[in-house]
């Protein structure tokens, strides 16, 4: 998430790219890791609606989304009730402000 | 390499449930007596120490200041709740190599009289900004995904914490024991679907310890030594996000090896302890400990096979489901082996159990150890 605008990292040895920013390739140790911009498509892997309670922000949908660069994301989906949200359903990710900084959302993919 | 050189000498739990007024400390050192008084011997027989928790950062020094004891050895590597069966690998290789010859393995917390929930000490920087309960929604995902690919049920969900509940009518320390119905599961309070309330473990405070020695030592004790034959430990992520395959856990690894160390196979079985935070993890485990093929857990289950009278006996003390959870369950998987292969555990006992497995879980799926334990004609 630097510079407002997601990125992740791919090892430009081996090529394995890394949503969990690291120093060192998990894919083959070396140290050659660049940024690249996250690419929003995905699709997901799995859902579920966590109960909570209204002072505590309410019911929320939280998934695991595949991304289309390869790396494997939890994320929150906004603007679907969770019984609409489903499993291989294409995503988009984007930036919102979360209570403790910037946090990644998905969206369902119009477009797909 | 070290099968059969050490045994579990004693072995115990504390009060277990509700204890109020009492700290994780004063818990442990209820458990750490009575399992001594098992084994008949002193605190300060203990050189070799081991255990953590989820309250102190430094924990064998802690442990070690409170019991007044200077070890020769300690380990206090936390992966959670899998931490106690790594630990006995350690207390093996300890006692094997002549660095301590009274283990203890010890573990407490009153994480219910205390804060009333778990509390974890670290965020996650992937997946703690979501303002979303972990672990919980992790093995929510994992449960999810399971049913997506496989077809398992709710019901069938339900059903494993049905068997726990009636092995914890058998169990006068239970924690829940009154009846319970998979109807009953299925409409419980929704946390994160599919998982009701009754799909999760308890919160609960409570306590465990062990005693191992060496094997030749371990002969001399009073109650019939219980045998280490094989561990592992395995681990393979931290985040939810970055486990390979949320239906696959490394506990296929951790139990190859475990297996292979002890000479056993999965048919020589007689009784099964399984990390149980939620009712997924059995049906998991199962699959991948090889009991059934992947996906095929759901439908193992039914029928009651691993409630009492079915064929596989599985956490016959009603497991992290109905007995107890205190955050880190592990040992108490430990000290229920030790009862049911000494022929100790009352009405729950596995008529003639030789063979024990124990497998623990830490985080979420993350850290997998398996352990094969045995009575003494088993060597």
């Amino acid at each position: 998430m630097r510079a407002g605008t997601p990125h992740l990292q791919r090892c430009s040895a081996c090529g394995e790219c890394t949503i969990l920013p690291v120093v060192l390739c998990r894919g083959c140790g070396e140290r050659r890791l660049e940024w690249e911009p996250l690419d929003p498509r995905g699709r997901v892997y799995s859902a579920t609606v966590v109960r909570r309670k209204q002072e505590q922000g309410g019911d929320v949908t939280v998934v695991l989304v595949d991304l289309a660069q390869g790396p494997r994301l939890l994320s929150r989906f906004a603007g679907l009730a969770g019984a609409e949200v489903r499993i291989g359903m294409p995503v988009l990710a984007q930036i919102v402000e979360g209570t403790d900084g910037p946090l990644i959302v998905v969206t369902s993919d119009p477009s797909a | 390499m070290i099968r059969g050189t050490s045994a579990i000498v004693g072995a115990a739990v504390s009060r277990l449930g509700r204890v109020p007024g009492a700290t994780h400390l004063e818990l442990t050192a209820e458990a750490v007596h009575a399992a001594l008084t098992d084994a008949a011997l002193p605190l300060h027989a203990v050189d070799g120490l081991f255990g953590c928790n989820m309250l102190n950062l430094l924990p064998s020094i802690t442990l070690a200041e409170y019991f007044g004891l200077q070890p020769r050895y300690v380990d206090s590597t936390n992966i959670g709740g899998a931490s106690f069966i790594h630990h006995l690998t350690s207390a093996a290789l300890a006692l094997d190599a002549g660095l301590c010859s009274v283990a203890l393995i010890a573990y407490g917390s009153n994480q219910l009289s205390g804060a009333g929930r778990m509390v974890l000490p670290e965020t996650l920087p992937l997946e703690s900004g979501y303002d979303v309960p972990l672990p919980v929604t992790g093995y929510a995902l994992a449960a999810a995904r399971h049913m997506h690919e496989y077809g398992t049920t709710r019901r069938q969900l339900a059903e494993v914490a049905v068997s726990a509940r009636r092995w914890a009518q058998l169990n006068p320390a239970a924690m829940l024991r009154e009846p319970l119905s998979a109807e009953q599961v299925l409409g419980a309070r929704m946390v994160a679907d599919p998982l009701t309330v009754r799909d999760c473990c308890l919160v609960s405070d409570g306590a465990a310890a062990i005693v191992l020695m060496r094997a030749d030592e371990a002969r001399d004790r009073p109650r019939p030594p219980v045998y280490v034959l094989g561990t592992a430990t395995e681990l393979s992520h931290r985040h939810i996000g970055q486990m390979p395959d949320v239906t696959r856990s490394a506990a296929t690894r951790s139990a190859a090896r475990a297996f292979s160390a002890a000479g056993a196979s999965l048919g020589d079985v007689d009784v099964v302890q399984l990390y149980d935070a939620f009712t997924i993890n059995v049906i998991m485990f199962l699959e991948d400990l090889g009991f059934c093929p992947k996906g095929e857990g759901g439908g193992f289950i039914e029928g009651g096979r691993i409630a009492p009278g079915g064929t596989l006996p599985v956490n016959t003390n009603g497991g992290g489901l109905s007995c107890v959870h205190t955050g880190m369950y592990g040992l108490f998987e430990l000290v229920e082996a030790t009862l049911q292969l000494r022929g100790e555990a009352g009405e729950r006992q596995v008529k003639g159990a030789e063979l024990a497995l124990c497998h623990a879980n830490g985080g979420m799926f993350s850290s997998q150890a398996t352990a094969v334990l045995g009575a003494a004609t088993t060597l």
